[in-house]
């Protein structure tokens, strides 16, 4: 079965430094990822900053150019695709961001904003745009009158809302979110999460999830992947990783989730140190300087991504679940 | 019985000239005692960031203050300005959220830490410069000596705070003042940087105002919880009693919006409506218009804190039908 959107190896390099007498260096920001987004399905990235997530994203739409690997859309190569494939693709293919305040044209009116998409993809005529907005407005839970106002006018819950009529907008089968709920306040959080699944209940979207907020991931997703320093380093159902994470990483990032009326926190077990930087990544394992469970192995040879069964795969010496 | 190390009574402030500006606290007790840490929470807006500046003499000019606020059982209102400086930094500290607006970026951080030792302990230039490698290894950062030269926008984010946090324990205050500490981190830098603050204020016993809206931060971080919602306290107890048996509906519906790992709901309980500015704050309870259990009455005057069950207070007039 080939999916909607596929990662095959795919790598994206910048280059960094550079200058008077000191030469450019290559940062792997993304590493030989190979991730495939099913139809219908919502998938979460889940990772530190500078893992890898956001990069990943951006060369999935095509925003910054891959090094090596291949991006495939509905199974055809989006490198070698005509004009016309790939405007369709770019119907198909949308993104929220996380800052609602910077990501809406403050010159335009929410009509104006949600009409743009249509109006790049020549869709419809003025009347049926107009109607098209008018129910998208309705879809994410905005007034009609919404449409005359300016972002300014608007909470950045219900800016929230008008990002994600803009993405669906088109008329979509895949919305790529970075980070969607981490600028709104708590209270709000809540209402656009509740959004996020009826729309795609009702219109059967498909999500690619950016976040680190871990219990958002576990209420949005079907399947998650983890990321650490630019390659992914476990992929599972939701409900497995939370339960049974393989991944030192991710069963790392779990235990640091804190918990409410648990009582006060006892110091200890926690994740060490940091991400190290792209441009010296320690040698065998990326991940092997922070992990408890590191042998000498570990500090030499690279772990393969290798399947677990069931769906799930893990990139580890020393999976903490039994591969079958 | 002592008087508390920090407390906090009718305080009110208001931002602006007089007469013009609108109160973002209108009315606040709290009490917090030397060792213990209090937990702010509440949504943007609701004066938790107000009333940690309050604490430190740090407000925006102009305002008002009212009501009293007492360290050590000395009025701060009543205080010289420079009585106040002095108090800053060596009794009191504060770290905030985004560690690289706090530092100063063309300062290498020794220096920093060493400035405060300095001004505030006397001491010589070369013991400021020696202890302050020693704050760095105390907070945790590897390397010390070399690190102690290093800039700002030369360390992660973790480590920035770690930095912050050393800073401002340099002269052993007996309250810090932590606003969202750790909302600019990685789950698992913070999870480093919450054991740290535990552990500090183990050794150290310093009190800590904890402010977050992480609720789960918070739990795992309070001894007492001070629930705030447009410029008042709605609730303020023990920790675990807040978070278990919440008695107000604002505190109950923060806790029952977040998705919970253990448990998958099909769709998430709301709080309707957003966050009210302190301009269009009502007469009455503040919350009235996203409260499910409002009616005509709460609408005509403000609740008082009232006593739930040992030392936990809510104000609301409904609240018994939220026990």
């Amino acid at each position: 079965m080939s999916g909607l959107l596929e990662a095959r190896d795919l790598t994206v390099q910048f280059p960094t430094g550079g200058g008077w007498l000191r030469p450019t260096q290559q940062v792997q920001a993304v590493r030989a990822v190979n991730l495939t987004l099913q139809a219908g399905e919502a998938l979460a990235v889940v990772g530190e900053s500078g893992s890898g997530k956001t990069t990943l994203a951006r060369a999935l739409l095509g925003l910054v150019p891959i090094s090596g690997g291949q991006v495939l859309f509905a199974g055809q190569d989006v490198a070698t695709m005509g004009d016309a494939a790939r405007q369709a693709m770019r119907r198909q293919v949308q993104m929220v961001f996380q800052d609602p305040f910077g990501s809406l044209d403050p010159r335009l009116t929410v009509g104006g904003i949600i009409a743009e998409p249509l109006q790049i993809h020549r869709i419809g005529n003025a009347a049926s745009r107009r109607a098209r907005v008018a129910a998208l407005l309705d879809l994410v839970g905005l007034p009609a009158d919404a449409a005359a106002r300016y972002p300014h006018q608007f909470s950045g819950g219900q800016r929230q809302r008008i990002a994600l009529a803009r993405a669906l907008a088109p008329g979509p089968q895949v919305i790529i979110a970075d980070e969607p709920l981490s600028a709104l306040d708590v209270s709000i959080q809540s209402q656009i999460l509740n959004l996020l699944v009826e729309l795609r209940a009702r219109i059967g979207l498909a999500y690619l999830l950016i976040s680190h907020d871990l219990a958002a991931v576990h209420h949005l997703a079907d399947r998650v992947a983890t990321m650490y320093l630019g390659g992914v380093v476990e992929v599972a159902g939701v409900e497995d990783m939370f339960a049974r994470p393989a991944h030192p990483y991710t069963a790392g990032l779990l235990a640091a989730v804190p918990r409410l009326g648990a009582g006060k926190r006892v110091p200890g077990g926690t994740l060490p140190g940091d991400i190290p930087s792209p441009l010296a990544p320690p040698p065998g394992c990326v991940f092997h300087p922070r992990c408890a469970g590191a042998t000498a192995r570990c500090g030499q040879e690279v772990p393969a991504l290798r399947p677990l069964g069931a769906g799930r795969a893990v990139a580890c010496h020393h999976p903490l679940v039994e591969v079958v | 019985m002592t008087a508390p190390l920090l407390q906090a009574t009718d305080l009110t402030v208001t931002l602006g000239p007089p007469g013009a500006g609108a109160a973002v606290i209108a009315g606040l007790d709290f009490r917090l005692e030397a060792g213990r840490t209090l937990g702010v929470v509440g949504e943007s807006g609701c004066g938790k960031s107000m009333t940690a500046l309050a604490v430190m003499g740090l407000l925006p000019n102009p305002h008002q203050v009212g009501g009293a606020l007492r360290f050590n059982g000395v009025d701060l209102f009543g205080m010289p300005a420079e009585g106040r400086r002095r108090l800053r930094g060596a009794q009191m500290a504060m770290i905030f959220q985004e560690p690289m607006t706090a530092l100063n970026p063309v300062v290498t951080i020794g220096a920093q830490i060493a400035e405060m030792l300095e001004v505030h302990r006397d001491a010589s230039p070369e013991q400021a410069a020696r202890q302050a490698v020693g704050l760095l290894e105390r907070v945790g950062i590897a390397d010390a000596g070399r690190r102690a030269v290093a800039f700002a926008h030369q360390l992660s984010g973790g480590m920035r705070q770690r930095v912050m946090i050393a800073m401002a324990i340099a002269c052993k205050p007996a309250l810090l003042i932590a606003d969202e500490p750790t909302t600019a981190l990685d789950v698992s830098v913070q999870a480093q940087i919450l054991d740290l603050l535990l552990e500090l204020q183990r050794d150290e016993g310093m009190a800590m105002v904890f402010i977050s809206h992480n609720l789960g931060v918070v739990s795992e971080m309070a001894d007492d919880i001070l629930v705030m919602y447009s410029g008042r306290a709605v609730e303020y107890g023990p920790a675990q009693a807040v978070l278990r048996a919440p008695r107000h509906p604002y505190t109950a519906g923060l806790i029952a919006t977040l998705p919970d790992i253990g448990r998958r709901q099909a769709v998430l309980p709301v709080i309707r409506g957003n966050v009210i500015a302190p301009r269009q704050r009502p007469a009455g309870c503040a919350f009235a218009a996203r409260c499910d259990r409002a009616g005509a009455d709460c609408a005509a005057g403000v609740p008082a804190l009232a006593v739930v069950a040992a030392g936990h207070q809510a104000a609301c007039f409904r609240l018994e039908q939220m026990a």
